[in-house]
């Protein structure tokens, strides 16, 4: 009995071991998500929003704008960040959130950071991510990433390209690929509906203007978008709320890294019309353009 | 209480060590512990669930101490036949009555009668279809004087109710589990190691084989009219190992837990996706059912004696009962039939037992023909599989029309939400794993042999894999449960 007892006993302490080290790989990246989340805000507006969002975050600032948006975020990460500094008793007067056509898309519930955004509820987690079902769950799919990268040798991405420089087959091939990622067969998530709502409700009891924002993209693929929209939109429009709506603008496709993604200059032409859109007045119904 | 839920795994320790330091020195203390233990186990479900398997015990004890000292063959009948009708009488209620309600609405519906009796919110007692059987084993062992009525009621709680085993078996024989409740048990190492192994295997089967197969069998089953013939195809094959990961993983967790408290129950798996034929694959799939089918229905019934008539007869009884006693739905039924019509064939040509050893024993690789013949079964069972999910014989029909027309030829064209790729390259892993040690009880069962540094490596993939690839934190119940 004594035996049995101590190999499980062992057991676990090696178990622990490998805790610490999870714990140790994770800290920085953990450390990055929440570094924004944890400083001293001068502006009352803030911008939410997933990899769509990291366009403005070189110049968001000189217009007076907070961006807090995050890859992959998802609307209960957003839900989860928003909670966090309401408690830590951030000033926000002004809330831009994605309404994008993907957002309520099944395939979050898959992509997302939850492992990090459960972290601002339960600092404990950090110290056990093996035990924690966010962080670990989240693994085989970076794990596979890793391996079909090595396997099928795909070069990473060359940030300096635009979605200009591409031939049109590689743009068809992009485009094919990217929205059967985002728009699978699935309804939509009704956990990220429910997010979403709280979302807005507790902007509504805190007395916070919330505006929806859709990001611009290609024309080629927001014709293929038009008629694929999970139902985010609809939610604003039907609560009469004001949807800033980028998606078909029409700017250059220099200003694209991707299909869907504007690059950094995209972000500033895009941050130049937020601004002066968020000058008009609010008509609760309009959708602005 | 889920065997792969936080719950389980506080519950499970606080038991060993009570049961290893506490009770050890005392029979009845041991035996107390394990039926207290057992109802707490049980009732975490929904504490209701007892009363029904309390007066399950009680009555079954005091009939077979009746039986005992009954020489009358006609009143000895009768407290058989007592027993017979109460238990089957409770599990026909809670499983059956609103099948046949709806049926015979719908017959009347049919003849042009609109009825509106009343159906019941009944809620299945979890596990009421194993412990049903496994008391049923105890009377029928009596009365056919295989076995001595025991006088010990604890003894016979524990072996009614015993938790590892209760919700979804092995259904234990009484000839078999009970005596070993006279004994007091002593620790044996070996016996609570390998008990560990087989429930880490288990555990993996369920987590990682069973549970992200069902993620790929549910998107497709669920929106089959989306899908090309490949892909049904697929989801198929999906359920298929969703299925036996989730019930043999179940078996092995149950074994294993048992033999930590010096308990061995029956084999219930045997590398079943291994045979050679539809014969093999019944005596390797849910052994402990299938042989309590053939011991106290079939051979009473006749078994293979007699004509072809009653071979067929009884063959089609068997196997319908069986699909029956899976769930109150045609499906369960049409499964249940068209094994049967399967296994005919081989019962008639009388080749139902040319498969009786391990295949390609002693060697590494099977033959061409075992290969072929290992194919065959295994896509006829995928077949049968599909009446087993689907929602309606319906729904499983059309599955099947959609598998096999000509977009079969296509690629699958499906995304799930969980890497397909590793889960694919450990199923490969895993599959080989039960290969290579089909024969044994579990892949785990020859580890002990090897270096300590391997077989610690292993135990940790295990556990790693366990842990990356679960669904969730709470744990995902078990299918068998819902029999």
């Amino acid at each position: 009995m004594k035996k049995f007892l101590v190999r499980i006993l062992i057991s676990f302490l090696g178990l622990l071991l490998i805790n610490v080290a999870f714990y140790l790989d994770r800290k920085e990246s953990i450390n990055e998500y929440l570094k924004n989340l944890n400083r001293p805000f001068r502006y009352k507006t803030f911008v939410f929003a997933d990899s769509h969002g990291n366009c403005l975050k070189r110049d968001a600032e000189r217009f007076n704008i907070h961006n807090l948006s995050y890859s992959a975020d998802s609307y209960k990460d957003i839900l989860s960040k928003l909670e966090y500094l309401l408690g830590a008793g951030a000033d926000i007067d002004t809330v831009l959130l994605t309404v994008d056509p993907h957002t309520l898309s099944s395939y979050r519930d898959a992509a997302n950071n939850y492992q990090y955004s459960s972290l601002l509820s339960n600092k404990m987690d950090r110290y056990l991510p093996l035990f924690n079902a966010q962080y670990t769950t989240s693994l085989p799919g970076i794990t596979e990433l890793k391996l079909k990268s090595i396997i099928f040798g795909r070069a990473s991405a060359d940030t300096s390209l635009t979605f200009a420089d591409l031939t049109n087959a590689e743009k068809d091939a992009e485009i094919k690929s990217r929205f059967k990622n985002q728009f699978p067969k699935d309804d939509s998530s009704d956990d990220l509906r429910n997010d979403l709502m709280q979302i807005l409700d507790k902007c509504k009891q805190e007395g916070i203007v919330v505006y929806g924002i859709r990001f611009p993209l290609v024309p080629q693929y927001a014709a293929l978008v038009q008629d694929h929209d999970y139902g985010a939109y609809d939610i604003f429009i039907n609560g009469r709320i004001p949807v800033l709506d980028y998606q078909n603008i029409s700017l250059p496709e220099v200003y694209f890294s991707n299909q869907d993604h504007l690059n950094l200059n995209g972000g500033l032409e895009l941050l130049k019309r937020i601004e002066q859109d968020l000058r008009k007045p609010i008509d609760s119904s309009i959708v602005v353009i | 209480m889920l065997f792969n839920s936080l719950d389980f795994a506080i519950f499970l320790p606080i038991v060993f060590l009570l049961y290893w330091f506490v009770t050890k020195h005392d029979l009845r203390l041991q035996n107390a512990l394990i039926v207290a233990s057992s109802y707490v186990f049980y009732g975490w479900w929904d504490w209701r669930f007892l009363s029904l398997i309390i007066f399950s015990t009680l009555l079954d004890f005091s009939i077979g101490r009746r039986l005992k000292n009954e020489e009358n063959q006609k009143t000895r009948k009768f407290l058989l036949w007592t027993s017979i009708v109460v238990n089957l009488g409770f599990l026909g209620f809670f499983k059956y009555y609103n099948f046949f309600l709806d049926n015979f609405i719908a017959a009347f519906s049919f003849f042009g009668q609109n009825i509106q009796p009343s159906s019941l919110n009944i809620i299945l007692p979890v596990g009421i279809s194993f412990y049903t059987f496994q008391t049923l084993s105890y009377t029928i062992d009596v009365y056919k004087r295989r076995l001595e009525p025991t006088e010990d009621f604890v003894a016979f709680s524990a072996f009614v109710c015993f938790f590892p085993q209760l919700v979804a078996g092995p259904i234990e024989r009484a000839t078999n589990l009970l005596p070993q409740f006279y004994k007091k048990r002593t620790f044996d190492y070996d016996l609570a190691a390998d008990g560990m192994r087989q429930i880490l295997w288990g555990l993996f089967k369920k987590v990682v084989i069973a549970d992200n197969c069902a993620e790929y069998a549910n998107l497709i089953f669920n929106n089959y009219q989306d899908y090309n013939g490949s892909t049904l195809l697929l989801g198929a094959i999906f359920f298929t190992f969703q299925i036996y990961g989730d019930f043999s993983g179940y078996s092995d967790i149950a074994i294993g837990t048992s033999r930590l408290f010096g308990f061995n129950l029956m084999q219930n798996f045997a590398t079943p996706y291994f045979s050679r034929d539809i014969a093999e694959f019944w005596r390797r799939w849910h052994i402990s059912l299938s042989t309590w089918f053939r011991d106290y229905l079939y051979i009473p019934l006749g078994g293979s004696r007699g004509g072809t008539w009653m071979k067929v007869r009884n063959t089609f009884i068997i196997f319908l009962v069986s699909g029956f006693w899976h769930g109150a739905n045609w499906t369960f039924i049409g499964w249940g039939g068209l094994n049967a019509l399967y296994f005919l064939p081989l019962l008639l040509l009388k080749r139902n037992r040319t498969n009786l050893g391990v295949v390609a024993e002693g060697r590494m690789l099977p033959s061409f023909r075992e290969l072929i013949q290992m194919g065959t079964t295994f896509f006829l069972t995928v077949l049968a599989w599909v009446f087993f999910r689907a929602e309606s014989l319906r729904h499983a029909t059309m599955y099947l029309a959609g598998v096999f027309n000509k977009s079969i030829i296509q690629s699958p064209d499906f995304t799930g939400k969980r890497p397909a790729l590793t889960l694919f390259i450990i199923l490969l892993l895993a599959l080989m794993l039960e290969w290579f040690s089909r024969g044994k009880s579990h892949p785990l069962f020859e580890i002990k042999s090897l270096k300590p540094l391997y077989r610690w490596t292993g135990y940790l993939a295990l556990v790693l894999c366990i842990i990356f690839y679960r669904q969730s934190a709470q744990g995902i119940e078990f299918i068998y449960f819902q029999f």
